[in-house]
């Protein structure tokens, strides 16, 4: 069913609207939450979650991808959920990317923290100036929270060039930060 | 904490690059799809640019005139209008396919080479004169040697003459000889090289010289540059033949058709041609343009002449000039005009020639019509114009006259029938038939009251043409012939309200030429028995008719129909003209011998006093008889002889 269609149910809070989004995003949110948590249990709670918050969202929002839209509530759901186990339950995957995400943070520690649009306009103007290949690499990495080697795997890469250009991005990122004096 | 909150920031990121980055697409799908969309754009564009193209290739033309409304604004756009629908051609082809891919198959059509211009190879630079001065002692003075057809009205000619000097125009040059009967001898010359934006001259140049004999005024048409026609009218300083020096010019749009010099004025008449399809955004392409010296201007609508109906898209300008700095006094513009003007001391006659159609039953009776219109002169500026119509067609300038206030004009009349049908369903009419007859009309017109004050209907016999015409006076002397026979008639115009006429009856040959030699004598120029016999002959008047008095006929002789070709001596009964011999071919000249011939009238007979090899066109060569000596011209200069 198209995106539109499966809007209008939402709106016209038609319970068909989960069917039809778990029958076509269903696969791809639970990805998100497996990459993040790393537990099929954990994940599977986590994408019904996400479908009750897109209900309770969806009317008045109207997102233009309803992909993009539902991959983002998931993703802070299994963050949330990771963040609330991270004592119990460690997945290597979300750590390590956490861990890498840590060095792009800029040193600059005077100041005020940077609000969130600052922040929103700085990685997205930063996602703009990348290249298209190294910013799906990125993305996949820090986004989707993907292995190495599933992101070598699907793009046809060894996995040494993904963590020389995951490595190279972190490090313009920081230095984008910096510039653009983001304080984290 | 700080990862976190990066790590969040990341939900942040724009749809767009989240949806880019799908685990569930690979890359090589996205390309794939990338790809798939691109193959598709150049799909829809080559076929787009396919069905354009058959579109523009068998799409039908337009075949009918342009809106021209956009130029509604314009002081022309009456003039806009008719030309516009005199102009268009619609295009000969049915689509662009047969315009440009059916010469492929069936070779190159017709109308293609039709429509290919001559180019005329350019002309080259200036070679100026490098005699000895020639300076005037002041006691030269001017002599007419152009047989003007109006007493004091001054005809432009490629040859004049001073006492001291003969000006020649040889081709493109300007040749100043002294007189000096053996020992005369080429003194000067100047090449044309025109204005600045000349690219090559197209007709030849015509001359005067002035009173003073210090100033020769050439006039000449020309291409310019960029291929527009234009005439240029030059002033000439000859005060010293030697060191010739340009000292003005005037430039007008269009090509040179005649000129007089009265009263210390230039009457000047040109033609400007309108192509088909102008370009009506551009105001040269449609209306005639003067240059004084400080850019090309328009002649203001108020100053053109046009009529309700168009018959051709050409103008006839008028415009008066003073006669020794070439400063333009006044325009006219004749919209429609044909090329047969007459100038009188007072007045300039245009026609315009057109066809009268009306339909008798199943066929259309045509009548050719001439409207002639005066415009008066005389002041600085031009007169208003008033216009008779009469039946017929002119033949040239001296088929009209101007003579105690009436205007003199004889036509050819021409009436014919068409048959046309359309009986195949075709989307011309068809010419099944034509039949018709040509007469002679002679009218005398009231320019004051613009009506026709006399007139001797058909007077010569049935299917003839007028060939020559002189007006002498209350006479009128008339040439109509049909094929290789000839009627003189003399019409005796002293009473208006009875005109008589007397003829020849029919003898051979006919005159192309006719001559009034005084003392009731005419001379007749013309073709004899047959079409290659030169005759020179005389008529008279008698008690009940035209009798001829004798002539003087050369067998195989080619010759020049110009009027100003011819030196009439009427003082010394002398007649001179170029001719050519034809015979068989001999080594250096194909058969063909360029002559100069003199002959005298003593009042009974003519005799021929010289005959001379001259090289040239017999149109272009001149003659002039000296105290005792004949100066002829030709392409090689000049040739003086003794007449015994």
């Amino acid at each position: 069913m198209d995106d539109s269609r499966i809007l209008e149910l939402y709106w016209a809070r038609e319970q068909s609207a989960i069917a039809e989004t778990e029958a076509k995003y269903g696969k791809y949110l639970n990805r998100i939450a497996f990459n993040i948590l790393y537990s099929d249990e954990d994940a599977e709670e986590c994408v019904n979650d996400t479908y009750v918050r897109a209900w309770d969202a969806m009317p008045p929002c109207r997102p233009d991808r309803l992909s993009a839209f539902l991959g983002k509530i998931t993703r802070n759901i299994a963050l949330d959920r990771y963040e609330a186990h991270r004592a119990e339950k460690r997945s290597g995957n979300t750590e390590l990317a956490l861990d890498e995400l840590g060095e792009c943070i800029p040193d600059t520690a005077v100041g005020e923290l940077s609000d969130e649009i600052a922040l929103r306009d700085a990685i997205n103007g930063f996602l703009r100036s990348l290249p298209a290949r190294t910013r799906i690499i990125f993305l996949r990495r820090y986004f989707y929270v993907c292995s190495i080697s599933d992101i070598a795997q699907s793009l046809g890469m060894s996995e040494s060039n993904v963590k020389v250009t995951l490595l190279r991005t972190r490090k313009r990122l920081k230095e984008y930060l910096e510039k653009e004096g983001i304080i984290i | 904490m700080k990862k976190r909150k990066l790590m969040d920031s990341l939900s942040l990121v724009d749809d767009v690059y989240i949806s880019e980055a799908d685990p569930s697409v690979s890359v090589k799908q996205v390309k794939r799809k990338r790809n798939l969309r691109v193959w598709l754009a150049i799909a829809a564009c080559f076929c787009c640019a396919v069905i354009g193209f058959n579109l523009w290739l068998f799409i039908p033309l337009k075949h009918t005139p342009p809106s021209v409304s956009q130029y509604s604004g314009s002081e022309y756009y009456g003039i806009i209008v008719k030309l516009n629908e005199l102009t268009y051609r619609k295009p000969s082809y049915k689509n662009n396919y047969e315009r440009y891919f059916s010469g492929i198959f069936k070779g190159a059509k017709a109308e293609d080479m039709a429509m290919t211009m001559d180019t005329v190879p350019e002309m080259g630079t200036a070679a100026t004169g490098s005699m000895a001065l020639y300076a005037r002692d002041g006691s030269e003075t001017y002599e007419e040697v152009t047989d003007n057809q109006v007493a004091g009205v001054i005809e432009g000619d490629i040859f004049k003459r001073s006492s001291e000097y003969i000006y020649y125009l040889n081709g493109n040059t300007l040749e100043v000889y002294s007189i000096n009967k053996e020992d005369s001898a080429l003194v000067g010359s100047l090449a044309i090289t025109g204005a600045d934006d000349m690219r090559y001259t197209y007709s030849e140049a015509t001359m005067y010289l002035s009173e003073d004999c210090n100033t020769v005024t050439l006039m000449y048409s020309y291409y310019t540059k960029d291929n527009k026609a234009c005439i240029a009218f030059e002033s000439i300083d000859v005060s010293d033949p030697a060191a010739m020096t340009l000292k003005s010019r005037v430039r007008v749009s269009g090509t040179y058709l005649s000129s007089r010099f009265t009263g210390g004025d230039f009457i000047v008449l040109t033609q400007f041609h309108v192509n088909y399809n102008p370009d009506f955004s551009d105001e040269s392409t449609f209306v005639p343009q003067i240059d004084k010296g400080d850019g090309y201007e328009s002649i203001p609508v108020g100053n053109i002449i046009s009529p309700e109906k168009l018959d051709s898209a050409r103008y006839t300008v008028v415009c008066k000039m003073d006669g020794d700095t070439l400063e333009l006094y006044d325009t006219s513009a004749f919209l429609s005009y044909s090329e047969n003007v007459y100038v009188s001391t007072d007045n300039v006659y245009v026609t315009r020639t057109y066809s009268e159609s009306k339909t008798e039953g199943e066929l259309t009776v045509n009548t050719k019509m001439t409207e002639i219109s005066r415009m008066p002169y005389v002041d600085e500026a031009f007169g208003d114009v008033s216009s008779v119509t009469v039946e017929g067609y002119i033949k040239d300038q001296y088929s009209m006259d101007e003579y105690n206030g009436y205007l003199r004009v004889v036509t050819t009349t021409d009436v014919w029938s068409d048959k046309k049908d359309n009986g195949y369903g075709r989307e011309e009419m068809l010419l099944i038939s034509r039949s018709g007859d040509t007469n002679a009309d002679l009218y005398i017109i009231d320019f004051v009251s613009c009506e026709i004050r006399s007139q001797v209907k058909s007077f010569a016999p049935k299917g003839e043409v007028v060939q020559s015409v002189r007006f002498d006076g209350d006479t009128a002397y008339v040439c109509t012939s049909v094929e290789l026979t000839d009627p003189v008639f003399f019409f005796d115009l002293s009473d208006l309200d009875n005109i008589t006429v007397k003829d020849t009856g029919t003898i051979d040959g006919f005159s192309t030429s006719l001559v009034n030699m005084g003392d009731g004598f005419l001379l007749g120029i013309g073709i004899g028995s047959d079409r290659n016999t030169l005759k020179i002959e005389v008529y008279e008047e008698t008690e009940d008719g035209v009798a001829s008095v004798c002539k003087y006929e050369v067998k195989d002789a080619g010759y020049s129909t110009d009027y100003k070709s011819y030196y009439i001596d009427r003082e010394n009964g002398l007649v001179g003209l170029g001719m050519t011999l034809y015979g068989k071919p001999k080594p250096g000249n194909k058969g063909m011998d360029s002559r100069y011939v003199l002959v005298h009238f003593d009042g009974y007979r003519l005799r021929e006093l010289l005959d001379v090899p001259l090289g040239g066109d017999d149109y272009r060569k001149r003659g002039v008889y000296i105290d005792g000596y004949m100066y002829m011209l030709g392409s090689e200069g000049l040739l003086v002889e003794q007449v015994g």
